[in-house]
């Protein structure tokens, strides 16, 4: 960023800027000791306010949310609502955050209103940290296409330059969950595999990550002795994380190996949060001998909180389970509620497809 | 060059409509049970 501060600072900041853009957070804490030395000599106020921003970047990237929260909080009265590159900086920072955090609805507005500043960007490998950010963004908020069409751009631009393999490797992990979400399992592997040879040469944790997901791959398409092979893998190498503890449950189940089932579920539930509750509770309820007024009451809560917050596409799986565990009791007139939930779910996702 | 400038000015066309078409989204919706590189991951 040419923001006219003192060169030998700026160069500092320059350099922290691409660690952090490129995922590196041992170079990233290398360079912040050298600035952290050196910051009493930063004296002007444009470059007080990069290293701030940056230093947000830095604290989400080391996953100290609170405290990237307190500084931007500092930041974002003033300088939220800039039209320049700093305006930019702060709405792309504030949306990473944000969607680490989950908060998608005012991520997505902070990822619009550093879209609409892009044009203050110059050097094209920002701009493809902006689209990859975004790829994220519309991934977790079940938009495969856009989340496609972004990783796809900062692909393009990022092909064949050197140092940005984890970005890449990013991009192509994108790929294949968006590719997952469209039932392109074929398609989904192949980026897996490219994510995995990308961040192979570049970071030995990342490739934990893209090893869940080829995981995942395989239990979607109910590959359940694959999906194990994978996912133990990944727990071995992991911190104990609900996501891989649910599946392994879920796996275990289906190949009717309650006692390791039964194991991943009661490890998982003590680590997971509120939403995987829910996929806990109703993975218990399928798979143990629960009467049926219980086994609606669980499907019923978890697709009362999908739908409160949203999450049309859990609502509609749930309500089209629970309406074929009635239609198989020979129970029409609760099948064909659960059905109608189903499609009302079905609508709602369709809805948001029709705006784009 | 007159075509890789119509194809730049046609991909940022393409972005602004998506962007655009998502302003407009009210609701939104978690990922599925799948990871993405968020942040230092935890090994």
């Amino acid at each position: 960023m040419n923001v006219g501060t003192s060169e030998q600072i700026t160069q500092k900041l320059e350099r922290w800027h691409t660690a952090l853009r490129t995922n590196r957070l041992l170079e990233s804490e290398k360079i912040h000791k050298e600035i952290i030395d050196e910051l009493q000599q930063i004296q002007n106020p444009t470059t007080q306010l990069y290293y701030q921003l940056l230093n947000s970047r830095y604290l989400i990237l080391k996953r100290d949310f609170s405290a990237a929260h307190a500084t931007l909080d500092t930041l974002t009265g003033t300088h939220l609502n800039r039209t320049d590159a700093f305006g930019y900086y702060i709405n792309l920072i504030t949306g990473i955050l944000l969607t680490s955090e989950g908060e998608y609805e005012v991520a997505e507005a902070r990822f619009i209103r550093a879209y609409e500043l892009l044009n203050h960007i110059t050097d094209e490998t920002i701009k493809a940290d902006f689209y990859h950010k975004a790829s994220m963004l519309y991934y977790h908020i079940r938009q495969p296409l856009t989340a496609l069409n972004y990783a796809n751009e900062a692909l393009r631009i990022l092909s064949g330059i050197e140092g940005y393999e984890l970005v890449r490797s990013g991009c192509e992990n994108i790929l294949g969950l968006a590719s997952l979400s469209l039932k392109q399992y074929g398609k989904a592997e192949e980026h897996f595999l490219s994510a995995l040879d990308l961040a192979k040469q570049e970071s030995k944790n990342y490739t934990t990550l893209i090893k869940y997901n080829i995981g995942f791959l395989y239990a979607e398409q109910t590959l359940s002795a694959l999906a194990i092979r994978y996912l133990l893998e990944v727990n071995e190498e992991e911190e104990p994380y609900f996501k891989t503890h649910f599946l392994l449950s879920r796996e275990f189940y289906r190949i009717n190996d309650i006692e390791k089932a039964k194991a991943f579920y009661n490890k998982g539930i003590e680590i997971t949060n509120d939403e995987y509750k829910h996929h806990f509770g109703i993975l218990k309820a399928l798979n143990t001998d629960m009467n049926e007024d219980e086994l609606e009451s669980i499907f019923r809560e978890a697709i009362d909180y999908f739908k409160q917050h949203e999450l049309h596409g859990f609502a509609e799986d749930y309500a089209g389970e629970l309406a074929q565990y009635f239609y198989n009791k020979e129970d029409y007139k609760k099948a064909s509620q659960y059905f109608n939930k189903a499609y009302e779910a079905k609508r709602a996702l369709q809805k948001k497809e029709a705006l784009k | 060059m007159k075509k890789i400038a119509a194809g730049i000015m046609l991909t940022s066309i393409v972005l602004t409509a998506v962007l655009i078409g998502t302003l407009s989204t009210k609701t939104v919706e978690k990922a599925e049970h799948g990871r993405v590189f968020t942040a230092a991951q935890k090994f």
